[in-house]
Formats: structure tokens, C-alpha cells, sequence
């Protein structure tokens, strides 16, 4: 264990090995659970969070430490992967009776789905480099994601977009791209794995 | 043989419109639209706490500002903690005032105070000063009656609903 220590310290030092926290942030439903579970099958052979299609389904952050992604022969960038709550404006418990869920339980998950945001926040401060999920076949210009891409720009925290849902039909990752020029946008469906390699590729370039 | 001009009948309002103009005939939103200045005077704290008394209360506030986007966070983060059955949350959407020449080295020069300032009084243990409301224009209002912002570079539509 005390080798291993060693090894990573002289690793570190060569810059051979990167220790990264990578915070996957966005809006609900954009799938960034879907995208940490694509990650960490790659690189982990496990899944990270459960996916559903009804909102706020990740409430807390979910944490996988050491998944190693290999960057060319030797080098290599260990993740420390955080799936983040959506982050919101609001949330109605309505919201979540529409999809069948009865009254108090639905007043249960608005509840802690509004703990989750606070959390998400309060991490924004403990992340190396994030990837800002938005969903592709949606508007990107909506106040959520402006207020955290500015948060980000002011902390010096280095932000990778991912266009996601590009296997649907009307996604449109070119809107995405002329809304926000002066970040690295990478195109992908977490969900079929399409663009997936250039997400490896920005993040090993952009991660800090 | 001249043809016959027919006069139609004028088209009745079908059952949709008809809804469409109830529901404009009775619909009650309150707007304030206030000056930054009343924002400006107060601190972070204070100053999340007027907006958001403000707007639970159902009202949709207007200002000539927009906030720093740490600030926005903070605002979101005590939403979260005053969401309950009654208030879901808000709608937020500002557009921010590209300034240029003196204009912007006077926000950049006024930011840097703010830092150095904000720095100075952590050390001390003195309280933390709020920065400034950019130029600009901000919207803030409850999301039960705010159904849908259409946001552009430049402008911005908000859909509401009493």
C-alpha cells in the first residue's frame, strides 16, 4: 500500500498521472446520469446512478473515486467522477404526480429534490473541471445554464459542454455551438455511446 | 348570365378562441418594476430576501440590473430552501448590457475593489460587501405563474399565466 502510495506520488510528479474531480453538472432530465453510467462502464465495469424519465431522479451526488482513463502509452488522467443533481429554478411535486407518483411521496422527492440542488451548488467549489450537460434537442439558452457557466468562468474552473441526445431527431448541437462559442463543445449520445471517444479526448485535453 | 356575388357570413369565434379571450379578460398579474437602486442599497442577504418576499408574495419583479452569477446561485440555493406546496420556485432570466469603452472599465475596475475589498474585510473578520448590479435587465417571478421564458442573445418573451 505504501508502494502504491509512492508510485502515484512519482507518477504525479513525472506527469504521468492526473488526479481529477470532474463534476458532471446541468439541467434535470439532460441526462447526466446516463453520461456518468457510459464513463464509468468504460472505465469501471459498473454502473454509477439510476436513470428514469421522471424528473429529479438523482437527488444526492453520487461518487465514484479512481476511474482511470488512459491518455496514449503511459500517461493516464485518474477521475474522481461526481453525478450531480439537475439544478433548477424550481420544483413542483405536481411535476412528479403526472408521472403516477402519489401525492406524498411525490411531496417527499420535491423535497429532497431541493436538497439536492443546494448540494450541487455547494459542490461547485470542491471541482477541478466540469462537464456541462445540455440537452440537445432543447433551447440552451435558459438562465440555469447561463448562471452556472458564468459561475464557472468566474471560479477559473475549467468547463467542457456536452451536446447530448444526438440520437434524437430533433437535436440540434449547432445551436448549442453558436450559443456559447468560447467553450469546447462535444457532441454525443450518452445513451448509444455515438461521439463518446472525442468526450475522452476533450477531457484529457481540458481537464485541470 | 352575371354571376351572383354571394356574400359569406361572417366566421363565428370558435369554442377555442372563445377560452383564449376569457381567460385574457381575467387574468390578474402584478408587475413591479423597480430601480436598481433599491436593490443596490442592500446586501446579498438582504437583498435575496426583498426578491424573494416579493415574489412569493406573486408578484413578478422587474429591475434594471443584473445580478453577479454567484449571487444568481445563492438566489437559487434559497429558493430550494423556501420551496414548499404553495411556492414551487421561480423564473429567472436576465439579459446583461455589453458595455464598452470607459463604461466597462469602470465595472471591471469597480469588480476588482469589490475583490480586493471582499478579501480585506475576510482577514479582518468584517462582514462581506455585495457587488454591484451589472448593467442590465432582470426578470424574477414565481414559477406558478411564469409558464415558459423564450430567451435570445438579445431579448426575451415570458409567457404567463394567473
Amino acid at each position: 500500500m505504501v508502494f502504491g502510495r509512492f508510485f502515484d506520488w512519482i507518477s504525479g510528479i513525472l506527469g504521468l498521472r492526473r488526479n481529477v474531480t470532474l463534476g458532471i453538472y446541468g439541467e434535470v432530465n439532460v441526462g447526466k446520469t446516463t453520461l456518468a453510467n457510459k464513463i464509468c462502464m468504460d472505465w469501471a465495469g459498473e454502473k454509477m446512478g439510476k436513470t428514469s424519465k421522471v424528473p429529479h431522479e438523482t437527488r444526492t451526488v453520487q461518487r465514484k473515486e479512481k476511474v482511470v482513463i488512459p491518455l496514449g502509452i503511459r500517461r493516464k488522467l485518474v477521475l474522481n467522477l461526481l453525478d450531480m443533481p439537475g439544478l433548477a429554478t424550481k420544483v413542483d411535486y405536481k411535476n412528479f404526480m403526472k408521472y403516477g407518483i402519489k401525492r406524498n411521496e411525490a411531496k417527499k422527492r420535491a423535497k429532497e429534490a431541493t436538497k439536492g440542488v443546494i448540494e450541487a451548488i455547494k459542490w461547485l467549489d470542491n471541482v477541478d473541471t466540469v462537464l456541462a450537460v445540455m440537452d440537445s434537442t432543447k433551447d440552451p439558452f435558459t438562465q440555469v445554464n447561463l448562471t452556472l457557466l458564468g459561475n464557472l468562468e468566474a471560479k477559473g474552473i475549467p468547463v467542457i459542454i456536452v451536446a447530448n441526445k444526438t440520437d434524437l431527431k430533433r437535436s440540434n448541437t449547432k445551436r448549442i455551438r453558436e450559443a456559447f462559442p468560447e467553450y469546447p463543445v462535444v457532441s454525443i449520445s450518452a445513451l448509444k455511446g455515438e461521439g463518446i471517444n472525442d468526450l475522452y479526448e476533450a477531457i484529457g485535453k481540458n481537464a485541470k | 348570365m352575371p354571376s351572383k356575388k354571394v356574400k359569406k357570413p361572417a366566421k363565428k369565434p370558435t369554442a377555442a378562441k372563445k377560452t383564449k379571450i376569457k381567460k385574457i379578460a381575467g387574468m390578474k398579474l402584478k408587475m413591479d418594476f423597480i430601480s436598481s437602486n433599491v436593490l443596490s442599497g442592500k446586501n446579498e442577504k438582504n437583498r435575496i430576501k426583498y426578491i424573494l418576499d416579493v415574489v412569493k408574495d406573486g408578484t413578478i419583479l422587474v429591475t434594471d440590473g443584473v445580478m453577479d452569477p454567484d449571487e444568481e446561485l445563492n438566489l437559487i440555493r434559497e429558493t430550494m430552501r423556501r420551496v414548499d406546496s404553495g411556492f414551487p420556485g421561480i423564473e429567472v432570466c436576465s439579459l446583461k448590457r455589453e458595455v464598452a469603452g470607459y463604461q466597462k472599465v469602470l465595472e471591471q475596475l469597480s469588480e476588482q475593489t469589490y475583490k480586493v475589498q471582499n478579501a480585506f474585510n475576510k482577514l479582518i473578520g468584517k462582514n462581506q460587501l455585495t457587488a454591484n448590479l451589472k448593467y442590465g435587465i432582470t426578470l424574477i417571478g414565481p414559477s406558478r405563474l411564469i409558464k415558459e421564458i423564450k430567451k435570445n442573445p438579445d431579448s426575451f418573451s415570458v409567457f404567463a399565466e394567473a
